[in-house]
């Protein structure tokens, strides 16, 4: 089921949006997260869709349907929580056939349906046991079952995966990508992380200070961000970040051309800095001095100092000494411009 | 390790101490319930008596029609706790996840009531009642304690322990209030439940001083009201007034033993004292 939301705005207070005129729509089949901050909005949006909340303003459609005023329960959806949200005192079977009791099914009919949905998301050896006695993970395959039972057209998942450990973490998002593509479900998805996101989604909307940043593919954020916020928050390694007047003595300058005149920022990516030049590269090269070097397992970080402030790069094999000055690159694909209000100056 | 040993002995002998402190009481009683009066009066007091009189309570139970009392207490206990409990899940559900207009002035209005002793109440709710003619009726035995404030803070507590994903999982399953509230909250309570249940059975069954004031026709009398008829102009009976008190007492022992756990696990999850 397609959602569409036109002219959203919610606020809690009446001076202050939590969030303010928000516009997208999200097709049918798609696994969309909503990626930011806390307190960014994201949760917010989430509940909008699932109706636990109520716009101020705007309307929200689904499949061209006005479901603004529609309560959760008759907007045919599932809701995944971050802490599970299971009823404590039901069996993993009593668990997933609550919606279906709830909505008077026959008993024979919702345990056959609590069995079926156990098995896509492998708990069918733990039918009988008190939820309380399944691990994290577990849990939050019973609570994705429960969400999936009454065949709901969206399911919506609050950081599904946030009391997760890491490992734990990892192999959970594979499965909910496999039983959103089993189920072709319309998913939303909401995480902080952003390598969950970007590993996880068909697209990511980027949402701070209650407005929609980027929505896009999930390697456009990352290789065309709209502003200096997404490419900042988009990426493993931090966002290298300087003012413009820095470069103003350089060859750079010149190279960079007239864009160069409307920025007020730089912005480069630490995985591309490099030490030789390249068809990638710009051809001109900013002096620095190393400060710091480290490495731990594959990866390895360098600390720069450019006219008094410091840049990390990383992925660097080259070994010079501490204090030497050297010549670094940037390469075209991590580099960026950003002008006053932090837009991204080459997508114009 | 002989050290530990000697703590451990120190410690039972504390705790069978105690244990004899809380039991010589019903001992007592059992012990003068099976005395003749002379006996019971006798100075020294003696600990058992040479040849126990248990015809005494045979003599005490037909003293009084204890048949008809007994069915007056189970009737004002069974509906007084019931109206009490189902009074005060609801109002607990309204404080702990409801919003409604005036709700924190409302419960702290609620909330200082609990510092009104009882007794206070007496005097207002006799009145009340004389004036809707409804002396010397179960309703007057059951609407005082229909409600109590004590009970709903105790399970607003409770309630407000069950996170509020868990009432946003159950909208979104379908569930309107009602039905979370029976299916899903009342269920996962169930302890604080029991345990508050269990204390409101005991206070209603043992409770002395309103039906005392409240009922004069003797058909509307409650156990321990019955009890206390042992005490006349002459004096009282002893031996026949612990007798009747063994057989009052003893449906609320059977209860506290079955249940226990409950009641144990209600009040430590509850954070309160009683």
């Amino acid at each position: 089921m397609q959602v569409r939301f036109s002219h959203i705005s919610l606020a809690f207070t009446p001076d202050k949006d939590t969030l303010h005129d928000l516009n997208f729509t999200i097709n049918d089949g798609e696994l969309v997260c909503l990626l930011g901050p806390s307190g960014g909005g994201k949760s917010t949006t989430l509940n909008l869709i699932s109706g636990l909340l109520v716009p101020t303003k705007g309307k929200v459609l689904f499949d061209n349907q006005d479901v603004t005023k529609m309560g959760p329960s008759e907007r045919k959806i599932g809701m995944v929580f971050q802490n599970y949200s299971l009823y404590p005192h039901l069996t993993v079977e009593n668990n997933i056939a609550f919606p279906l009791k709830i909505a008077h099914w026959k008993k024979a009919d919702r345990l056959a349906r609590a069995a079926k949905l156990a098995k896509l998301v492998h708990v069918e050896d733990q039918l009988q046991k008190n939820v309380n006695e399944l691990s994290g993970g577990q849990q939050q395959r019973v609570a994705i079952a429960r969400a999936l039972a009454k065949d709901p057209n969206i399911l919506l998942l609050d950081e599904p995966l946030s009391n997760l450990d890491a490992r734990l973490r990892m192999e959970m998002r594979e499965e909910i990508r496999r039983i959103q593509q089993e189920t072709k479900i319309t998913t939303v998805f909401v995480t902080h992380d952003q390598s969950e996101a970007m590993h996880i989604s068909d697209s990511v909307m980027v949402l701070h200070n209650a407005q929609i940043q980027q929505y896009s593919k999930p390697n456009e954020l990352y290789d065309h961000p709209a502003n200096q916020f997404v490419a900042s928050f988009i990426g493993d390694n931090p966002l290298n970040t300087f003012d413009r007047s820095l470069l103003d003595d350089t060859e750079l300058k010149e190279e960079l051309g007239e864009v160069y005149d409307k920025a007020t920022t730089v912005g480069v990516r630490a995985e591309n800095i490099v030490l030789t030049k390249s068809e990638d590269t710009y051809q001109h090269g900013v002096r620095c001095k190393l400060l710091k070097s480290h490495r731990y397992g594959l990866i390895s970080t360098r600390l720069y100092s450019f006219k008094g402030i410091e840049l990390d790069a990383t992925g660097l094999t080259e070994i010079h000494d501490i204090n030497e000055e050297v010549e670094i690159y940037f390469q075209k694909r991590g580099f960026f411009l950003f002008d006053a209000s932090g837009n991204n100056l080459f997508l114009e | 390790m002989t050290k530990r040993k000697l703590a451990n002995i120190l410690f039972f002998l504390i705790l069978v101490l105690g244990a004899l402190i809380m039991v010589f009481p019903f001992f007592w009683m059992i012990s003068t319930s099976v005395k003749t009066p002379s006996e019971a009066a006798q100075v020294p007091p003696m600990l058992w008596p040479k040849h126990p009189h248990w015809v005494n309570f045979v003599n005490a139970f037909h003293a009084a029609p204890f048949g008809r009392y007994l069915v007056n207490s189970l009737i004002v206990t069974v509906c007084t706790t019931a109206a009490q409990m189902f009074t005060s899940i609801l109002a607990a559900f309204a404080f702990s996840k409801l919003k409604f207009w005036g709700k924190n002035l409302i419960f702290m209005i609620f909330l200082t009531t609990m510092m009104v002793p009882i007794e206070m109440l007496i005097i207002p709710n006799y009145v009340t009642l004389s004036e809707t003619h409804l002396m010397n009726t179960y309703l007057a035995l059951i609407l005082p304690w229909a409600a109590s404030f004590f009970t709903v803070f105790t399970l607003r507590q409770a309630f407000n322990a069950v996170p509020p994903q868990v009432y946003y999982a159950a909208k979104i399953d379908g569930a309107s209030d009602w039905k979370y509230l029976w299916t899903v909250l009342v269920p996962i309570c169930r302890s604080s439940i029991v345990a508050m249940t269990i204390l409101e059975v005991i206070s209603s069954w043992n409770d002395f001083m309103w039906p005392m004031i409240v009922t004069n026709d003797p058909n509307m009398r409650t156990l321990p009201v019955a009890v206390a008829s042992f005490t006349n102009d002459v004096g009282t009976n002893y031996p026949y007034m612990m007798a009747a008190a063994t057989f009052v007492i003893i449906p609320m022992i059977i209860l506290y033993v079955i249940l226990e756990k409950y009641i144990i696990q209600g009040i430590t999850k509850g954070g309160l004292v009683g």
